[in-house]
């Protein structure tokens, strides 16, 4: 029951985000989204999975997106925010590749096949979400991506700030 | 014999290395003495030649060698070798190219120093005497046509030699069409010679000439038309009657290039090519008649333009055209070792004219036209006693190498049984002929003297002097080799086996004797002097009074004209050939270009149109890249 | 306990929807929020299948180990995409996607 609730208010979210005209609501929007799939995760008992999210997704991502579309304000509600460009043909292609991907899951053409019993597994769940857990399986088992992944982030700091760099005002002018 | 074979080939060759040290050499390291290897290697290719006629001339029995070569062509049927033919007529014709062709170099480094192109001339010079003497000695139509070719090519580009004067390229480009047009019928000779003789080959067991009398008998009118086809390339390259324009317009080339090649040795060509397929003409009366017609009447035609003409170059060049006809006229009647022989002596003493005219042309800075010059005889003393010896050579007065020649021919025409005519019209023609070359020297030489303009002080070289002694010398002694009761020439050429062939036919009736024709050859020489001396000797005007009589102008205009023979062609075969060639160039560029066109617009249509994609907007970018990505996806689901 | 299909199904959803936004909108920031949009349709996608996975007994948690990844690229790729977007600002004055056509034709 939780299970659809959250995941109908992930979707009306996500179908309100891209509607928006106002690019603000639309990061709020995109927030709520956010934590409803967290809710979802948290549903399949990967807790630190679901806080990972929120506190990195929703807390910092999402809020440097909030800052920089306050740092780029325009003047009220220009054109590009209100009109949509080829919505229909968007749609179209949305929805084809959609059903496309249902295809792909739920029939015998597809890959994904009958589903199998689904009672006992709560014990062996509960030891899964953890951060331990987790935390075992990435030293254990991904150490080099693990590696790479923190040099991502260096690059990604790096590169931002190399790019922004000429972005201040200079103090003559 | 055996010893010949190593050397002989030093013959044409000495020439063609002297003639590619000087195109490589010449401008850079040889400059002034551009002529010196040209002249070494042709004295040195003389003093052989003469050699080998003497080894030819001393044996008893005539030898006939073919001295091997290399076989550069062998298909199938179609071999041909450079094969070396050693026989009286070759060795004559050899001797012949090579003394005047060394006198006339000789003396082109007087006539031709200072000019730009010193190198080339002498180069080409080296070239054209290569060809003319491999054309001698060539064992086989195949290497005989190439070399024919050759000497064509030789000609060109001597005519053309002051290429950046537009009458010398016309006349270069006119010679060569024209010669070409002769050579197209002399193709079509050697190709039905081929078909139906399996072999291109002259001698040999399986030769042209030695199955030649039996395919007469079987095939009487192929043999004619093979002959035909074989005399039309001689009529082009001998300037005869249908194909004789390209000569006279010749004389825009130098004065050496005149006599070497269009008096002397290139010309010639044709009258040796027909005396060397004896065993082919001899075998047709049709071709023997066609030959004697056309040269008797070519002759005449000729001699009736010079009579009028101006230019002492263009008297000259109808002239050899006159002459040339009474060599073929004495091939068609059956005395062709009599044609041989004014081939020969007729070499001498037009060069000895055409390097004369040349001296004029030295003195007078280039003016040749005999209204602006006359009664130069205390201004040029050498080059008046040389044009003089010369003049009474080609008259046929007695004593001197024309008289005997000519003699010889006019006996054997006179003596035909059906052709006799053709006789009586050369003795016409040669009482004409000494009409025109007196006419030539009197007004040159004698009467009031009339000088260019520009011309301060007339001068003469001493080594152009030199040379045209030399020729004058051979002018009055070359007719004396046949001198006396056993007709030494005529015993040494009828050992060759081409001459032999017109020897056997033995056409002539013998009504007439030879004492006779040289009494009648006399009196036409003398009548013609003595109506020159009349008419223009005291001054220039009683000539000019003859011309200008009422019933005599149109006739004189005519002639003067040339007979409009050159506009005729003109309208006849030169207009509608460039009309073609404006239509063909005009469906060139309208279907072929557009067509490549095509090809080029099409993908650059195509390129334009793909362009049309790139708005450089992202959104649509991304439209697409999303769009294939559900189609591949579609692709993947449903296809696999 | 719900079957991980629908799992599946969430995140093609929301995938599907982020990808119809990024065709859709014209401002650059909100473009690349559909692209965040878009990634976590994949993080759902994961999770459902790490509960396949556990379903069937191999307890590997690999699909929660992507996400970890896959969060850290989302971080990187927001920053960089940002800073990106400030410069671009800054030249033209405009967060209209179609006013970068400079390399029309």
């Amino acid at each position: 029951m939780w299970f659809f609730l959250f995941s109908f208010v992930a979707l009306a979210s996500a179908l309100l985000m891209i509607i928006q005209s106002r690019p603000l609501y639309s990061a709020l929007f995109f927030v709520l989204t956010i934590l409803a799939v967290a809710a979802l995760i948290l549903l399949q008992q990967a807790y630190f999975l679901a806080f990972a999210l929120v506190i990195i997704y929703a807390g910092a991502v999402l809020v440097v997106y909030v800052f920089v579309l306050m740092l780029s304000r325009q003047e009220n509600q220009p054109a590009y925010d209100t009109k949509a460009h080829t919505p229909l043909l968007a749609t179209i292609i949305g929805l084809v590749f959609f059903v496309s991907v249902l295809q792909l899951m739920f029939t015998s053409s597809g890959g994904i096949t009958s589903p199998e019993a689904t009672g006992e597994l709560t014990q062996s769940l509960t030891e899964t979400g953890t951060a331990s857990a987790i935390g075992r399986e990435l030293f254990d088992r991904h150490v080099v991506a693990l590696e790479v992944a923190g040099l991502i982030l260096v690059i990604a700091a790096v590169g931002g700030i190399a790019l922004i760099k000429n972005l201040k005002p200079k103090p003559n002018e | 014999m055996e010893k010949i074979s190593t050397w002989i080939w030093l013959i044409p060759v000495l020439p063609l290395l002297a003639a590619l040290l000087t195109a490589a050499a010449g401008p850079h390291f040889l400059r002034k003495h551009s002529h010196l290897p040209v002249i070494i290697a042709l004295a040195v290719s003389a003093i052989l030649a003469v050699v080998v006629l003497g080894i030819t001339y001393g044996t008893p029995e005539v030898p006939q060698t073919d001295i091997n070569g290399y076989n550069w062509l062998s298909i199938d049927n179609l071999q041909s070798t450079f094969k070396a033919r050693i026989s009286p007529l070759t060795t004559l014709m050899l001797v012949t190219v090579l003394l005047v062709s060394l006198v006339v170099t000789i003396y082109s480094k007087g006539y031709m120093a200072g000019e730009r192109g010193y190198g080339r001339f002498f180069a080409f010079i080296g070239l054209f005497v290569f060809s003319m003497l491999m054309l001698v000695i060539s064992d086989n139509f195949l290497m005989l046509y190439i070399f024919w070719e050759a000497v064509g090519l030789c000609s060109y580009l001597l005519i053309g030699f002051w290429y950046q004067r537009p009458e010398a390229a016309a006349a270069a480009k006119k010679a060569f069409i024209v010669n070409r047009i002769g050579d197209f019928g002399f193709a079509v000779g050697i190709l039905l010679i081929f078909l139906n003789f399996n072999t291109v080959e002259f001698y040999g067991s399986q030769g042209v000439f030695t199955q030649a009398h039996c395919f007469a008998a079987q095939h009487p009118v192929l043999i004619t038309v093979i002959a035909l086809c074989l005399f039309a390339g001689a009529v082009g390259k001998s300037a005869q009657l249908p194909l004789y324009v390209w000569l006279p317009d010749a004389m825009e080339g130098p004065t050496p290039v005149s006599a070497l090649i269009h008096a002397a040795t290139m010309v010639t060509a044709g009258v040796y090519m027909v005396a060397r397929c004896g065993a082919i003409f001899s075998e047709s009366k049709i071709a023997l008649t066609v030959v004697a017609i056309t040269g008797g009447i070519t002759a005449l035609f000729a001699t009736v333009i010079a009579l009028v003409q101006t230019d002492i170059k263009r008297i000259l060049a109808y002239s050899t055209i006159s002459q040339l006809g009474y060599m073929f006229l004495a091939v068609g009647v059956g005395s062709a070792a009599a044609g041989i022989f004014h081939l020969y002596t007729h070499a001498f003493f037009k060069a000895l004219l055409f390097l004369a005219a040349g001296a004029i042309m030295h003195a007078m800075h280039n003016h040749i036209d005999l209204k602006e010059l006359g009664g130069l005889k205390n201004d040029i003393p050498w080059a008046r006693w040389t044009f003089l010896i010369g003049a009474l050579a080609l008259a046929g007065f007695p004593g001197l190498a024309g008289f005997f020649s000519k003699d010889e021919i006019l006996w054997g025409a006179l003596n035909h049984p059906t052709l006799f005519w053709l006789g009586w019209i050369g003795v016409f023609t040669a009482a004409l002929t000494a009409f025109y070359i007196f006419r030539c020297y009197f007004l040159a030489f004698h009467g009031p003297r009339l000088v260019p303009k520009d011309v301060a002080q007339p001068h003469e070289t001493p080594v152009m002097s030199y040379c045209l002694v030399v020729l004058a010398v051979g002018s009055i002694l070359a007719g004396y080799i046949n001198w006396g009761k056993n007709h030494p020439l005529d015993s040494f050429l009828s050992g060759s086996v081409s001459l032999a062939s017109y020897h056997r036919l033995d056409l002539s009736s013998h009504r007439i004797s030879h004492d006779t024709v040289m009494y009648i050859s006399i009196a036409a020489a003398l009548l013609g002097i003595a109506a020159a001396g009349l008419i223009c000797l005291p001054t220039r005007t009683k000539a000019d009074q003859i011309a200008a009589y009422p019933t005599l102008r149109p006739m004189h205009k005519l002639l003067l004209n040339k007979f409009y023979v050159d506009e005729i062609y003109q309208s006849i075969f030169v207009h509608p050939l460039r009309f073609l060639g404006k239509i063909c160039f005009t469906l060139d560029n309208l279907v072929i270009d557009s067509l490549i066109w095509l090809i080029t617009v099409v993908p650059r249509a195509a390129g334009a149109v793909v362009g049309l994609a790139q708005r450089g907007s992202l959104q649509t970018y991304a439209l697409l890249m999303i769009l294939g990505l559900t189609l591949t996806l579609i692709l993947v689901i449903y296809a696999i | 306990m719900i079957d991980y299909r629908y799992y599946l199904l969430v995140g093609a959803l929301l995938f599907t929807l982020g990808l119809i936004g990024f065709m859709i909108r014209r401002n650059l920031i909100v473009m690349f929020l559909c692209t965040e949009l878009m990634l976590s349709g994949i993080i759902v996608n994961l999770v459902g299948f790490n509960r396949h996975w556990l379903e069937e007994g191999k307890t590997i948690l690999e699909g929660q180990a992507f996400t970890i990844f896959l969060l850290v690229i989302a971080a990187a790729e927001a920053a960089l995409a940002l800073a990106l977007v400030l410069v671009l600002q800054k030249r033209k004055n405009t967060l209209d996607a179609s006013a970068f056509n400079d390399l029309k034709g």
